[in-house]
């Protein structure tokens, strides 16, 4: 069997961790495929210390929207694999003649995380050739929506489904060798949750009572980005917390600490990972790592995605209250939640399959 | 929030101030503040605002037992 080409797509920093994983993933089948990390530059949102700290080796390739869309069509790739199904590939798959097209690239997309409001990301999806969903729950949803909307438009044919994302692989069974050694505390933070001023000052309050009330341990609040980055990444931030601690805690104690460093790294050390998102939580506990999810900050009615959070990890028992929070009480993950949310590991596997039989159909559209 | 306040008279009356001169910087600079995010309506419902009172007391009560005197 010949090797088969598979483009990843990336623009921004949560697409490029995507894209990464899934590389490691495919690098590690027994037959894997030859890899091309893509830029999408209309959509881009990356510093250059984005890229030196999470692609080193630079060994992408750049595209714009005419770039890709020769790429879908001149029959070098076999795949492209993509976690944001773009506009320009989207409305290029909604066209018959491209979706019918024989030698095209398969296009094979991935959610973008954890989707809290879901039917605009199956509308996204719909015109891709093959669908990877999670949690469980979601590919019969999805199967309902794809029938409906597939009866109203012969223009679209329902893509095949499959349960999974690199970032969502069955967790560790055990946590990590050394956890018992570790010290360091890392409250992984986001752009947009919380969302209030007053929401981020009450947190970063909490991280200085931690480091307050535990003067052996280090307390890290792990940046997602710097304050002048991501500015036009899809979340925004408005309230940077370095800032915040400068203006409101500027005599919060030395253990106290930031970080931009990247998640894996930060992972490699932490005895405890405290958050109020879904991915850092998800990273964590794929890891094995004690996990807390705090969701009851000042402020949390105002912020759109603490609902919507609090309805997906309600049976995940690790929602944490602030008490546990203070005094470090944290909890194991529910495991039948574990296996609603979380796929096989030969995720892989699936993949290249699912790609096998994308292009055995006798015409690209099936 | 700021779709949700882009939505409201007040906010779009806020954001058309926040384009001119000296006046815009100084809306901005009390954005940056976060001084419009406390004029929302949902600050005033009272299981809200009985929330953020408990959770800032449980913090503040746990902080004065660790707290160094400076």
């Amino acid at each position: 069997m010949t090797m088969r080409r598979l483009l990843l797509l990336f623009c921004d920093d949560s697409t490029l961790i995507f894209a990464l994983r899934l590389r490691d993933l495919l690098r590690n089948l027994d037959q894997p495929p030859e890899m091309t990390l893509g830029f999408y530059t209309p959509e881009q949102a990356l510093s250059l210390r984005q890229f030196e700290t999470l692609l080193p080796e630079g060994d992408h390739v750049i595209l714009n929207k005419d770039v890709l869309l020769t790429a879908m069509q001149d029959g070098h790739y076999d795949a492209i694999l993509t976690s944001r199904v773009f506009r320009s590939l989207s409305n290029a798959l909604k066209t018959p003649a491209i979706k019918h097209l024989r030698h095209r690239a398969r296009v094979i997309s991935f959610l973008g995380g954890l989707d809290f409001f879901p039917e605009r990301g199956y509308a996204n999806r719909l015109p891709c050739d093959g669908v990877f969903l999670f949690p469980r729950s979601d590919l019969e949803r999805f199967a309902e929506f794809a029938t409906a909307q597939t009866d109203q438009c012969s223009n679209l044919a329902p893509p095949l489904m499959d349960f999974g994302h690199p970032t969502f692989l069955t967790p560790s069974a055990q946590a990590p060798a050394d956890i018992d050694s570790r010290k360091d505390i890392y409250f992984f933070a986001q752009a947009i949750s919380p969302m209030t001023r007053r929401g981020r000052l009450h947190v970063l309050e909490a991280m200085v009572a931690l480091a307050e009330a535990n003067p052996d341990r280090t307390v890290w609040i792990k940046l997602r980005h710097l304050p002048d980055e991501n500015a036009q990444h899809l979340h925004r931030e408005k309230h940077d917390y370095p800032s915040l601690l400068q203006a409101v805690f500027p005599e919060a104690p030395a253990n106290l600490k930031l970080t931009a460093c990247p998640m894996d790294e930060a992972m490699q050390d932490a005895a405890l990972g405290i958050t109020c998102t879904s991915t850092a939580a998800i990273d964590l506990i794929r890891e094995g790592l004690p996990t807390m999810v705090y969701l009851d900050y000042v402020d949390h009615y105002m912020d759109p995605l603490a609902a919507p959070m609090r309805r997906v990890f309600c049976d995940s028992g690790i929602v944490t209250s602030l008490d546990d929070l203070l005094h470090l009480r944290h909890h194991a993950p529910n495991p039948e939640w574990v296996q609603q949310v979380f796929c096989p590991r030969d995720l892989g596997t699936r993949v290249m399959a699912m790609l096998d039989q994308l292009q055995s159909r006798p015409s690209a559209a099936g | 929030m700021i779709a949700h306040l882009k939505a409201s008279r007040l906010g779009k009356w806020l954001y058309r101030l926040s384009r001119w001169g000296v006046l815009g910087k100084a809306v901005r600079w009390l954005s940056r503040r976060g001084v419009f995010e406390v004029l929302d309506a949902a600050h005033f419902k009272p299981e809200n605002r009985r929330h953020n009172t408990m959770q800032a007391r449980r913090l503040a009560n746990f902080r004065s037992q660790y707290r160094q005197p400076r």
